[in-house]
This record gives C-alpha cells, structure tokens and sequence, in this order.
C-alpha cells in the first residue's frame, strides 16, 4: 500500500466499518481496516484514472491493437535472434549436396581429426569428471562455506569467462618450456606443448566448469534429510557419495557432462596456443576446419557438418534427460 | 537389559533460529521420552544434535555412560557411528530404491543376499512384507511410514529417535500406526525420544513427557502431572484440550 492509500485507509475505515458488503469478510481479515483501505484505495484509483475498458468498443479496439502489437513486436525481436542461428546451421547443411558434403570427408586431413578429437575430447571428460565430481560434492555439501571453498568455487567459473586464447596463453606460461613450471617439468622429462596432453589439458580447462557448476547445483538439489538418515544407518561419507548423491544426480551429473564434452568437442582457441597445429597429433576438428579453410571450403564445411550433428544429437540427447 | 540399552544422557546448548536452546534430559530403555513444545521451540534441532547432523555449542549426549559428543573432552562421534536411529517426519525413504532395498540399506551383513533377507523379515515383522519389491515413491503415507519404521529398527540402533512419526498420516490410519510404533519401539527396548505434538501420542506412548517452549524445557513430567498442574499456557492447551490432531 502507497502512503497515500494508507493515509486514506486511515480516515475513512469508521464510515464503513459495520457496512453490510465487509461483514463477509470480517472472519479472515481481522485487522478490518486494512481491507477497507484497500477497498477505498480501488475506488480512488478509478476515478484518477479512466481505465482502459472492456465495456466500450474504442476500449475493446484498444485493447485488442496493444495486445497485437506486443506480440508483433515481441515476435520479431524472438524471431530475428532464432534467425541468426538458423541461418548459418542451414547454409552449413544446405548449400552443398550431401553427396559434396560426403566427398569433402575424404580429405587425408579428416579422419586423424575425428579420431584425434573423439579421443582427446572423452579424455578431457574422463578428466573432469573424475576430478570435478569430489569438488562438486565438497562445494555443495557445506552449509557455511569458508573463505577457501568460496575462493575455490569463483576459481572454477573463471574458465567460462576467459577467452580461450588467454587460456591458451596462460597454459603456455604456466607449463610451457619456459614457463612458471617448464624447468620441473624438463627435469622430470615431461614436455608437455604440442602433445595429445596438451590438448586434452587445454579442453580440460575451458570444459570443466560447464560439469562442475551443473554438479554443485545437482548435489545442492539433494535433500540432505536423505543424507542425514543414510549416514544414520552407518553409512560413512563416502558411501553416502556413491550410493545416495550419485544416483540421486546421476540426470544432472550426466546432462553436466554432455555439456562439458560438446565445450571440449569445440574447443579452438586454446588449444591452437598450446598444443599447436599438428596433423594427427594435435589437430582436433575444430583446428582441422580451420586448417581447411584455407584451401578447401569443401572440407571445412563437411567437417562443420559432422561437428553440428555430434552437437545436435548431444542437445537433444540433454532435453531428453532434463528433469519434467 | 542389556549393555546396549543404557541410558541416553543429554545436556546440550546450542542455537537454534533467534534463540538459544538449552535442554538436558534422560532416556531410559524402559518407556519412551516424549518431548512436545510450540512449532519453532527447537524439538527438531535437539533431535538433529542428539543425531549428530547439528553440532551443539556446549554439554554432551552420553549412550550408556559413553560420550557420543562432549564440548569438553573435544568427542563428536561421526553420526553413522552413534548407533542412533532417526526417523524423520517426512520419512526420507530413498527415492531410487525399492522398499527391499531402502530397508536392508541400514543392515549389516555380510552378502547382498544375506541383506535382502533379513530386510524382507524387517518388512514381515510390521506387516509390510508385500511392499518389498514396490517402489518407494509411490507408497502411501501410512505404508511409507511402516517402511521408514522398518528400516530404521532393521539397523539395530541403540537408541532411537522419531520425529513427529503421526504427523504426516490421515486420522484413518494414525490411531493403527500410533500402537504400532508403541509396541514396536517397546520391543526393541533401547532408549526412545518421540517429538510429537498430539496428546493421543504422548499418551499411548508413555513414558515422561518433557515439554520444550522457546528452547528451554518448561515442564517435565507424567500426562497426568502435566494435566493436574499445567506450567504455562502451552501446556494447558496441550495437557487439557491435546493441542493438534490426535
């Protein structure tokens, strides 16, 4: 209530109090007044302001003309962005023949592509989940988070806004040969630049947050009455982990890591800046259509169209697993 | 009686909400404690630091003589280790478990086998055996409630905790569950606390009633003590007129 309506509630409620039209509602509304005040508050409100009416016919065409051109309106903004994706995907499909698109993946640079990609990309994700799935739990689990798990949970979204050359750049600085750990690492005869390592750790880096953070939120969805009975019933933590948190969050973890593999699938910018370009050792698909931008559109197209249906089949196969 | 069935010491201090909670209280194998007390008094947290899944601020919760949690001495059990039974109000059975295996979850045995059987036995034992293979998200209260019991005494715990364990049943079937859970929890014979806030409860199950109101315990005594010379407005409504269905 406005003070001005509560002003107006308060000198009038005695001229009505008693009248038969708030009788009805005296036994749910106690503090009366407060209802009256509203009441008269309505009234008040009509009589500033000529509604917009139903009753008229200039009001009905009123109504009738605002409702249509919000939804033009609306229509067209929705529209015009759904266009800007849709439009690309079709001339992608659409402006070859599936035939040229078919003879486009018999490039002697495609297959070590794919192979190299489906590799690296199920490693990355074996990576994350394995590392990402005992953070997620300890980042969900604590109900007053200290300064350390609150430091460690901005530290894992920082990848969402990095771009993946600075990435790239920041891998090479940190374990490249002349990085902050490339002396441990020559001693200990690790080289890790322009190996397959390198870009399952440069997919690890830009993908594991898109598993992470849907974890944390899958195990904070957990009612944690079911955690406290289990651990009553003598189950330690670590059973309680894998006999109640998973398999209650095995849909989230999953859709999670659908999410976290098409990232590392696409991964470009980081990996081009740390592990290179190299056929068949570290040229993904993605670097792959790069490469063949440059001399054959053909295959840059064929291989987009393979890296759009891995994409669409692990969309939907999301939607399928989303919670009703 | 045996070694297992000592007696539940508490004397807990902790916070709960606005307000402190300060309560100490002594449950014996021989008829369950009840604990009542207005919506928000902190019956549910006392149960939570009895538990183990709350930790208090101060005092201790001995289980025959033996500290499971003492401020003092630096002791806090993990809760899978107390041995306490905990039946939630809601009963928090395991949604992606069957009945069976909600129930032989809390069993200790050695094969998988050897759980099973002993969980479809927990389920005969309250009459529930058909439920077994059903799934536990489309039980009805009063079956879920039997199945939530099953599983917390096929545990064998040492003392035993229910909360609001009628609460959540039509008034069919809860006068049926109320002697059930009355003659279970005296067969097993290890020290109970029930929270409840209907008389009918606290009358069928006995025992020494210990009234909690704003986190501190008010009155303690017999129904019939309390009902003879009420302690504040809450009990009165309570001892005299059983506040709450029932």
């Amino acid at each position: 209530m406005t003070r001005a309506e509560s002003e107006l509630a308060g000198t009038h409620p005695h001229e009505r109090r008693g009248s038969p039209e708030f009788e009805g509602s005296a036994n749910e509304q106690p503090a009366g007044d407060r209802g009256e005040g509203v009441a008269i508050a309505r009234d008040v409100r009509y009589r500033l302001r000529e509604p917009v009416t139903w009753q008229t016919e200039a009001g009905r065409r009123r109504i009738r003309l605002t409702a249509l051109a919000w939804s033009a309106a609306g229509g067209l903004l929705a529209g015009s962005l759904l266009l800007l994706i849709v439009l690309p995907v079709a001339g992608l499909l659409f402006s070859s023949s599936p035939r040229q698109i078919l003879r486009g993946l018999g490039d002697p640079l495609v297959w070590p592509a794919i192979r190299l990609t489906v590799l690296t990309s199920t490693a990355s994700l074996l990576l994350v989940v394995v590392t990402g799935t005992p953070l997620a739990w300890v980042l969900a689990r604590r109900p007053r988070p200290g300064r350390a798990l609150r430091l460690a949970e901005t530290i894992i979204g920082l990848p969402v806004v990095l771009p993946p050359a600075v990435a790239g750049v920041a891998l090479l600085l940190a374990l490249g040969r002349r990085g902050l750990l490339g002396p441990a690492l020559e001693v200990a005869g690790i080289g890790l630049p322009f190996t397959k390592a390198a870009v399952v750790l440069a997919q690890s880096f830009v993908a594991a947050p898109f598993y992470v953070q849907a974890a944390v939120a899958a195990f904070r969805r957990l009612d944690p009455e079911l955690v406290v009975v289990a651990r009553a019933l003598g189950a330690g933590p670590p059973r309680v982990f894998f006999t109640v948190g998973v398999p209650l969050s095995w849909p989230d973890l999953a859709g999670g890591a659908a999410l976290c593999w098409a990232r590392a699938l696409g991964e470009f910018g980081a990996t081009l800046m740390f592990a290179g370009n190299l056929v068949g050792r570290t040229q993904t698909l993605p670097l792959a259509i790069y490469t063949a931008l440059e001399s054959d559109l053909q295959t840059a197209q064929s291989l987009s169209v393979v890296l759009v249906a891995v994409s669409v089949a692990l969309l939907f196969g999301l939607r399928g697993r989303a919670r009703p | 009686m045996n070694e297992e069935a000592g007696a539940l010491e508490i004397d807990l201090r902790g916070s709960v909400g606005n307000f402190s909670l300060d309560v100490a209280l002594r449950a014996t194998a021989d008829r369950p404690t009840v604990i009542v007390g207005p919506n928000g008094a902190g019956k549910t947290t006392l149960l939570l630091m009895i538990l183990g899944a709350h930790r208090p601020r101060a005092g201790y919760v001995r289980r025959a003589g033996v500290p499971l949690y003492d401020a003092e001495a630096r002791v806090d059990v993990p809760i899978e280790h107390r041995r306490v039974g905990f039946l939630p109000q809601r009963y928090a059975l395991f949604p992606h478990l069957d009945v069976r295996a909600n129930v032989a979850y809390g069993i200790r045995a050695a094969t998988r086998a050897e759980r099973s059987r002993l969980a479809g036995q927990a389920l005969e034992h309250l009459g529930i055996g058909a439920l077994a293979p059903r799934r536990s998200t489309d039980l009805s209260g009063g079956e879920a409630q039997r199945v939530a019991l099953a599983r917390a005494l096929a545990n064998q715990p040492a003392a035993l905790l229910l909360d609001e364990p009628l609460a959540a049943l039509d008034a069919a079937v809860r006068a049926d569950t109320r002697a059930l859970v009355a003659e279970r929890v005296r067969a097993l014979g290890v020290p109970t606390i029930i929270v409840t806030h209907a008389r009918a409860d606290a009358a069928a199950f006995g025992g020494e009633i210990i009234v909690i109101e704003g986190g501190r315990v008010s009155q303690r005594g017999r129904l019939d003590e309390l009902v003879a010379n009420p302690a504040s407005a809450f009990i009165r409504r309570f001892a005299v007129n059983g506040e709450g269905p029932g």
